[in-house]
């Protein structure tokens, strides 16, 4: 089955499943990766039904099912993400002597792939994104684009290298127009302009909130805007600077999906690197994962080879010291460490995670929290 | 009306993002709106006719608060514009542009701006109408004309109708009387009217080249009574011979033989009047022609003019005088005092006495006076010691007035209004006042805050630097080069400023590169002005080394005059932003550090 089938066939099963909210949002990734107008429409026709009807489940399903008849009809091709979009040679930035250096970074980044950057604050995970977006100028190594849009100005080469700060600029005016603004800006004709942004305002579940005014918005729908200005773009490399910041958890888990099924789109992928703090959502959904620690990077492979023939699981637990290590003497623990509030304990790599939970409930341990992170960024920061 | 602001919006939004973005379909239309009201105010400004009687109607935009109403409201347009075109700036946000559209934003400041600050223009088109609907140009010119008719029987100033007044007939218009008392030559004839005296003279003429003007021998030159200077002469006129005047009377067969029985005695007659009520600018915008040159005028041309004028106006007088026709010097009076009555002029004279007034027999000698104003009552001692001639007015003069100078400044402003060129060198003004305007707001348009005033910072550091340097020189090197100095130095800085975004952007940080965009963008209109300034210096100098003869040379500023250079360095400044606006691009994506 090609990649085009299977995912119909994903949003069929999301539907019959009655799993109707992520699957809209499928149904929608389709109907955009199709770029016919006419469908759009529809699926803003619909979008504006179901949010007038939003106890008719199941006749959306019936019109969702129908427009995705129409949808697997209509051919895509695929795009090959095998070329690198972002090829960056021992990249280094220092903001002077003894101060804060960034590098050497060897990095290839390519469509169709998340990149999640994590590090400690301080670490340099905003200049890395800074340098990727021309933001910053490195001082040694190479930065090369191959981008599909031909670019004769390094002011060209930036309207492709979309760079959204933590803290993102207030909008001002209709939500609405400022969408459009950007539409019209890159050119696109008058008529395809409001559908392609009720689209986009459809995709990200902002259609209740579009006559809204930014000091309306929380924090979250203030992200999914700027998020949908951004894909309005139809950018190739994307590069989001703390975006899950000020989220609550199930908008933190709403925008990842978006971004990653938005840049995984079949015809036109975008390469994403995103940083955040939250590294269990951001692992969750990168491709790949990039840990800086005082400027320098450590990739997650390479690490684990430091780190294998361990079990590393991280407890929080209201048991001291002395009581952990005894329950955990048959299960060849290597080392226990207490950094304050957690505890990471080292395993032998014949030692299971289910072992590990076993002793703990057998011991009645009041266990608050535990994570197995022998294959997360997160044993970096614990340590 | 809220859905057409909307439709058109999103007509704009979609097809033409820069001019929605600008605002200035709705800044045009809310101008358009403010202009019409300004043009309203023009044209009811004038509508009480009172108010013409107030001298120089032409500036009433700046006298009658109407300047402030316009500033204010241009101000509040374009601050209200400001903050609605702030809103966004997709040139910030690296959405595509191109040069030309960039440019085009910054045409579209421009208009704006010089839109929203014009209402003058509107306010004096609004006058100017209103002068030419009211007051039409052939009755106006009628009006004057009867005025001008009838100004021989406005007895104000016993003085107008002396005998030096006196220009027709020939040779009148082309003797010269002498009346100061001390240069009349008491071997001749001369008349005597109190303590005045008139002696006529036949003038002769000495004709000197004008590169002679002022050699030794010419530069003090003495006793002439006037001189006129052409391109290339300078004709002196001297006093020749005395012309006894009741000689010259006799001579004239077409004087009526009762005339010449008189006509020598100094006595004022009406006959003597040549002055005009008003002289009518007949296209001509300047004030100039209204001064009474005459005589010592230098002026060839206007020498003749009034001469021209002033006996044909004598003549006019003299034949209505003549004619002696009671009915049609009544239909004179009457017509000028209908004047008065249609422009409001303060009189309480009717046309039966002022008949009376003027009536005093065939020679019409002057023996009462008609006052300028309503006399005001009581007694009044006067400190000073009185001549018998001034005795001799006051006795004469009666408690009948017309207050003709407000006719006259009715008709001056009128005439000066008609004659107003609405669209003159002011819009130059205007033109650059919005242009710096513009500047300002497309440099903090295309930068950004903190840039811009680093920018301004660093203009008035580089500006007080410069004039430190310059001082310093001034104090250290004496001599006459401070000047060329001054100039060469800010030249110098101002190509370094002007040289590091175009070749040396890579080399510094960004701040710094966006302080020299902006300084260039601001500075490159005074900075081709110096190179102008410069090159006339040199050209001056050159100009003032050469020998009299060869002065006529060619210096620049001065030889293209204010509008050409305002016009060129307009055209100047529309080209060099269209092409520095791909360095803006540039400078635009530079890395921040």
């Amino acid at each position: 089955m090609s990649k085009v089938d299977a995912r119909i066939a994903e949003v069929k099963s999301f539907f019959r499943n009655n799993d109707t909210v992520l699957g809209y949002r499928k149904l929608m990734d389709c109907v955009i990766d199709r770029q016919d107008l006419d469908i759009y429409n529809e699926v803003i026709s619909l979008t504006d039904w179901k949010e007038k009807h939003p106890n008719e489940e199941k006749e959306l399903i019936e019109r969702s099912l129908q427009i995705l008849d129409r949808v697997s009809k209509i051919p895509v091709t695929e795009y090959d993400t095998n070329k690198p979009l972002v090829i960056g040679k021992k990249l280094i930035k220092s903001y002077g002597y003894k101060r804060f250096k960034l590098g050497p970074i060897s990095i290839k980044i390519h469509k169709g792939e998340v990149y999640g950057l994590v590090g400690e604050n301080g670490n340099g995970k905003t200049t890395l994104l800074r340098l990727l977006a021309k933001e910053l100028k490195h001082n040694s190594g190479s930065l090369d684009f191959e981008f599909d849009n031909s670019y004769d100005s390094d002011y060209d080469l930036r309207t492709n290298l979309v760079y959204i700060p933590q803290r993102t600029q207030k909008w001002y005016g209709s939500l609405k127009d400022n969408l459009k603004f950007v539409l019209s800006s890159y050119g696109v004709s008058p008529e395809e302009n409001e559908t392609r942004v009720l689209m986009m305002i459809a995709r990200f579940g902002l259609w209740n909130y579009k006559h809204l005014k930014w000091s309306e918005l929380s924090s979250g729908y203030k992200m999914r805007f700027e998020l949908a200005r951004t894909m309005l773009r139809q950018p190739e490399l994307l590069l989001l600077d703390e975006p899950l910041a000020n989220l609550d958890v199930l908008a933190q888990q709403v925008i990842l999906e978006d971004l990653k099924s938005l840049c995984n789109s079949i015809n036109n992928p975008v390469a994403l690197i995103l940083s955040s703090q939250q590294l269990y959502e951001v692992e969750k959904i990168s491709d790949k994962v990039i840990y800086l620690k005082n400027g320098q990077y450590k990739d997650n492979k390479e690490e684990q080879v430091e780190d294998e023939n361990q079990l590393i699981v991280e407890i929080d637990c209201n048991a001291d010291r002395e009581k952990l290590l005894s329950i955990f003497e048959g299960l060849q623990l290597n080392k226990l460490i207490f950094n304050g509030g957690i505890y990471v304990g080292y395993f032998d790599e014949t030692t299971a995670f289910h072992e590990v939970l076993q002793v703990l409930g057998h011991h009645e341990i009041d266990v608050t929290y535990t994570r197995n992170i022998t294959k997360s960024t997160r044993r970096f920061f614990v340590s | 009306m809220k859905k057409f602001i909307y439709n058109t919006n999103q007509y704009l939004l979609e097809r033409f993002p820069n001019i929605w973005n600008t605002k200035i379909v709705w800044m045009l239309g809310i101008s358009a709106i403010i202009h019409l009201v300004f043009y309203i105010l023009g044209f009811i400004a004038l509508s009480n006719v009172e108010t013409l009687h107030k001298k120089r109607n032409v500036d009433i935009f700046f006298e009658n608060g109407s300047i402030f109403f316009s500033i204010l409201i241009s101000i509040l347009l374009i601050v209200i514009w400001l903050t609605q075109m702030f809103k966004n700036n997709g040139f910030k946000n690296f959405y595509p542009t191109s040069k030309y559209k960039l440019f085009l934003q910054f045409v579209y400041y421009f208009i704006i701006v010089f839109v929203s600050c014009t209402f003058y223009f509107s306010y004096m088109f609004g006058l100017k109408h209103y002068i030419n609907l009211t007051y039409d140009d052939d009755v106006f010119v009628e009006e004057v004309n009867n005025a001008n008719k009838a100004a021989v029987f406005l007895s104000h100033n016993l003085n107008d109708y002396m005998i030096n007044h006196r220009k027709y007939p020939s040779p009148y218009d082309t003797i010269y009387c002498e009346t100061n008392s001390g240069l009349v030559d008491g071997r001749f004839t001369y008349l005597e009217y109190y303590d005045k005296s008139y002696q006529f003279y036949t003038l002769r003429k000495e004709i000197i080249d004008f590169k002679d003007v002022y050699s030794n021998e010419n530069i003090q030159k003495k006793g002439y009574v006037y001189f006129i200077t052409s391109d290339s002469t300078r004709t002196y006129y001297y006093k020749e011979n005395v012309v006894d005047i009741k000689d010259l009377h006799t001579s004239y067969q077409t004087f009526p033989l009762s005339f010449n029985e008189y006509s020598y005695e100094a006595e004022p007659s009406y006959f003597n009047f040549s002055n005009a009520f008003y002289k009518l600018k007949n296209g001509n915008d300047n004030d100039y022609s209204e001064f009474e040159f005459d005589y010592l005028s230098t002026y060839p041309y206007q020498k003749k003019k009034n001469s021209i004028e002033r006996a044909i106006r004598n003549k006019s007088n003299h034949d209505l005088l003549l004619e002696n026709d009671a009915t049609k010097i009544k239909n004179t009076l009457e017509t000028f005092l209908s004047y008065c009555s249609k422009y409001n002029i303060e009189t309480n004279i009717s046309v039966e006495t002022w008949y009376n007034i003027i009536n005093t027999g065939p020679e019409y000698k002057v023996k009462a006076l008609i006052g300028q104003s309503k006399p005001i009552k009581g007694e009044f001692q006067f400190a000073e010691e009185r001549t018998a001639l001034e005795e001799y007015i006051d006795e004469i003069t009666t408690n009948y007035y017309i207050k003709s100078e407000d006719l006259e400044t009715a008709f001056k402003n009128i005439d000066t209004i008609k004659n107003y060129t609405v669209i003159n060198g002011s819009i130059h003004v205007f033109l650059w006042i919005a242009f710096s305007l513009s500047i300002l707001i497309f440099c903090f348009r295309i930068s950004n805050l903190r840039t811009f005033i680093f920018s301004i910072i660093a203009g008035v550091v580089l500006f007080l630097f410069t004039l430190l340097i310059i001082a310093i020189y001034g104090y250290l090197v004496k001599g006459d080069f401070s000047e060329y100095f001054a100039m060469y130095l800010t030249l110098i800085i101002s190509t370094i400023v002007l040289i590091i975004p175009l070749f040396y952007k890579d080399k510094f940080r960004k701040l710094l590169v966006g302080v020299c965009l902006n300084l260039t963008i601001a500075g490159f209109i005074p900075y081709v002005l110096l190179i102008l300034a410069i090159i006339t210096s040199h050209q001056s100098d050159y100009c003032r080394s050469l020998v009299f003869e060869e002065r006529d040379c060619f210096v620049l500023l001065n030889d293209i005059g204010f509008v050409t250079t305002s016009v060129f360095l307009f055209v100047s400044a529309l080209v060099f932003m269209y092409f520095y606006a791909s360095i803006i691009k540039q400078w635009r994506a530079l890395p921040e550090q």
